[in-house]
């Protein structure tokens, strides 16, 4: 039963996206209308500019278009096809733009971590502190890692999905995740925040 | 160690994807070894303190409501193929740097021909005169208008585009003008008004044409058909273009233009359309199936229109150029909206801010985001048609579940029931001259379309609907149709 739901869904989206194909524009609205807010998202991601997010839905949308032919249903998902050209612009923003770091390190949201010295339970100082060194060790991570890690933890996309936009096989990219964890405890004992500790806090309370 | 050779499948044990034997192996070597449960307990706090960071740092942003619209014009416009078909898909801009472009051309050709001025006097003066910027026939009201969109693709238009390169198809491509020459040549084989002889003083008799749409019912038909009769009842014919309904029809030097609204069958795109009463190319405004309603500027080749393009699906104003071009969301809501005789004000039927006041509103294309007027509180007055020569506009409602005729003026007048019958009379249109209207009846059961004359309040039917109908089965996007929402148009 679930099963032919789920067939049922795939075939209507490959409908919806032949109709897309051959230039009907009302087949566009309903694809855009799934895909468009993730899209965003990574291009928020990644980005981290408004309009650069803005630029990035764009981008992708027509340069799908202009490639709907060279879609291959049998090989992925739209959506994935639609967020690896999506990832393609941002990679290349990117390096076009030199900015490799520069969004990261210049991130206006993100004052450097302040003590916080307001009253309260140990237990949220200290997850506060922790979620604020891990943001900022995130942004330290390679580029290859970061992308993995916001597709992963953010984007919530699985890693075979990930391994299809990435055109590798889907051991990499749990290589990568791997990887990116070690980085990041690295990072975060050399702030002195040790995650076992922090697990203690958690459980003792 | 132990605990290297589970630590790298972690990840991929918590996505649920180990095989069923992988993942068996590795639940029983977690069970087995303390420094593995902790890790994996470790990684899940860290997995879990990871996606909340993102979602406190990052959010779950969605993209702004105008960039759908954006995008789609960006990807249906400009499309080559279709260039044919909506040939203002080269874009001001373009035109812009072409006439500047041949002008300078033709400044290097003057300049040339200057210095060579004694040897050949003969071929100069011919030049400047295209350079001069294409006066067409500045006769026409609308001519001075649009003043960007107009002036230079005719800037563009002579012979010397030749020279500026034979991929621009502005030679082909009429200008944003609807009433450009082109199709001039293949609207002259339909039959239209314009011989039409001069009204008598005598005797009263409404002229111009008026189009309005029904839904045919027939088994072999099952669509909108758009009609144009002659307000004196002569002439019925049908617009060739089937499935589309709320037509406005525009009078220039040139002849008739018409927008209406494409439903999509059978083969029409789905959208605001307009195009010559032959139905043969049409230009593409709006670009979406839920706009609807257009009116035409008085003064210049300019559409306002309502739409629920929006994923709200509220009504919201709109207007662009006859051919699509230069749209701009006018930042209220509301829909039927009709321009006053200055093209600069706008009444239609809307609510203040909070939804409570509702009736009709107006409000001006420069200022209508910023203010709107209160002209009539009455949350049953729809479909208001505003004169083409003078102040009073007429409306539609229904204050005793009997649609009638009501007229006012802009500053909301105490209004005057016009029909008093016990059936239904809505959809009203002012004739071009202010002394006339124009709406729909369904006295005897039968829908038909009727014409008034103001000063005596005669009414005389001049077109019976026969078994057409104004209650299509569900096409429109959002709500059910109703009779009220298609309009009705009269022009010269």
């Amino acid at each position: 039963m679930k099963q032919t739901t789920g067939l049922q869904k795939k075939d209507d989206e490959q409908a919806l996206v032949q109709r897309w194909q051959n230039g009907d524009p009302q087949a566009f609205d309903e694809l855009y209308a799934a895909h468009a807010s993730a899209i965003y998202r990574l291009g928020w991601a990644m980005l981290r500019q408004a309009d650069l997010a803005e630029d990035a839905v764009q981008e992708t949308f027509l340069r799908a278009y202009k490639a709907r032919h060279r879609f291959d249903p049998n090989r992925a998902a739209f959506g994935t096809w639609l967020y690896q050209i999506a990832l393609n612009y941002c990679r290349s923003y990117l390096r076009r733009k030199r900015l490799l770091t520069i969004p990261w390190l210049s991130d206006g949201i993100d004052s450097p971590p302040l003590p916080d010295s307001r009253p309260g339970p140990e237990r949220h100082t200290l997850r506060r502190e922790y979620q604020q060194v891990l943001w900022q060790a995130v942004q330290k991570l390679s580029e290859t890692l970061r992308e993995v890690v916001i597709l992963h933890y953010y984007m919530e996309i699985p890693a075979v999905e990930i391994a299809q936009m990435l055109d590798c096989p889907e051991g990499t990219i749990y290589s990568r995740l791997y990887n990116a964890r070690r980085r990041l405890n690295q990072l975060l004992t050399e702030n002195g925040l040790y995650a076992a500790d922090l697990f203690e806090v958690q459980n003792a309370h | 160690m132990p605990t290297e050779h589970i630590s790298h499948q972690i990840e991929a044990y918590l996505s649920g994807q180990l095989s069923p034997s992988a993942r068996h192996k590795f639940e029983t070597h977690v069970a087995a070894c303390a420094g593995c449960t902790r890790e994996l307990a470790e990684t899940e706090y860290l997995v879990a303190q990871l996606q909340q960071t993102f979602i406190k740092k990052l959010g779950k942003p969605t993209p702004p409501p105008h960039l759908r619209l954006q995008i789609r014009q960006k990807l249906y416009e400009p499309e080559p193929r279709r260039r044919w078909y909506f040939p203002w898909a080269l874009s001001g801009r373009v035109a812009n740097t072409v006439g500047t472009l041949a002008v300078i051309l033709l400044l290097g050709a003057g300049l040339f021909v200057t210095i060579q001025g004694q040897l050949l006097p003969s071929s100069s003066p011919a030049t400047l005169e295209t350079a001069g910027g294409g006066p067409q026939n500045s006769t026409a009201v609308n001519v001075t208008a649009t003043s960007e969109s107009v002036a230079s693709p005719s800037a563009a238009d002579p012979a010397h585009t030749a020279s500026a390169g034979d991929s621009l198809h502005l030679n082909a491509a009429p200008t944003s003008q609807p009433t450009a020459p082109p199709e001039v040549v293949s609207a002259a084989a339909l039959p239209t008004t314009e011989a039409e002889p001069a009204p008598s003083a005598v005797a009263p008799a409404p002229v111009g044409t008026i189009a309005f749409a029904a839904f045919n019912p027939a088994d072999h038909r099952r669509v909108y058909e758009l009609h144009l009769i002659n307000a004196d009842g002569s002439n019925h014919r049908l617009f060739p273009l089937d499935g589309v309904s709320e037509p406005a029809l525009r009078h220039t030097g040139d002849g008739h233009w018409l927008a209406y609204r494409a439903w999509g069958q059978p083969t029409s795109p789905r959208s605001l359309l307009t195009s010559d009463l032959t139905g043969e190319m049409p230009r593409m405004v709006g670009g979406f199936w839920e706009d609807a309603q257009p009116d035409w500027s008085p003064i210049e080749n300019r559409l306002v229109f309502a739409s629920q393009r929006e994923s709200d699906r509220r009504w919201r104003l709109y207007t662009s150029w006859g051919d699509g071009s230069a749209e701009r969301d006018l930042r209220r809501e509301g829909k039927s909206p009709s321009f006053a005789p200055d093209g600069r004000r706008l009444v239609f039927e809307g609510c203040d801010t909070a939804g409570e006041v509702c009736g009709l509103w107006q409000t001006t294309l420069e200022n209508s985001e910023q203010s709107a007027q209160l002209i009539l509180a009455d949350n049953q007055a729809k479909s208001p048609d505003w004169s083409p020569v003078n102040e009073q506009i007429v409306y539609m409602a229904n204050p005793d579940d009997n649609w009638d005729l009501y007229l006012t003026d802009s500053s909301g007048r105490q209004p005057q029931r016009l029909t008093t019958s016990p059936a239904s009379e809505g959809l009203p249109a002012w004739s071009p001259d202010g002394e006339w209207l124009a709406f729909v009846s369904n006295q005897n059961n039968r829908w038909g379309l009727w014409v008034m004359h103001l000063p005596g309040g005669a009414s005389q039917k001049i077109y019976d609907f026969g078994e057409s109908e104004f209650s299509p089965p569900a096409e429109a996007p959002y709500d059910d149709p109703h009779w009220w929402d298609e309009q009705l148009s009269w022009s010269e």
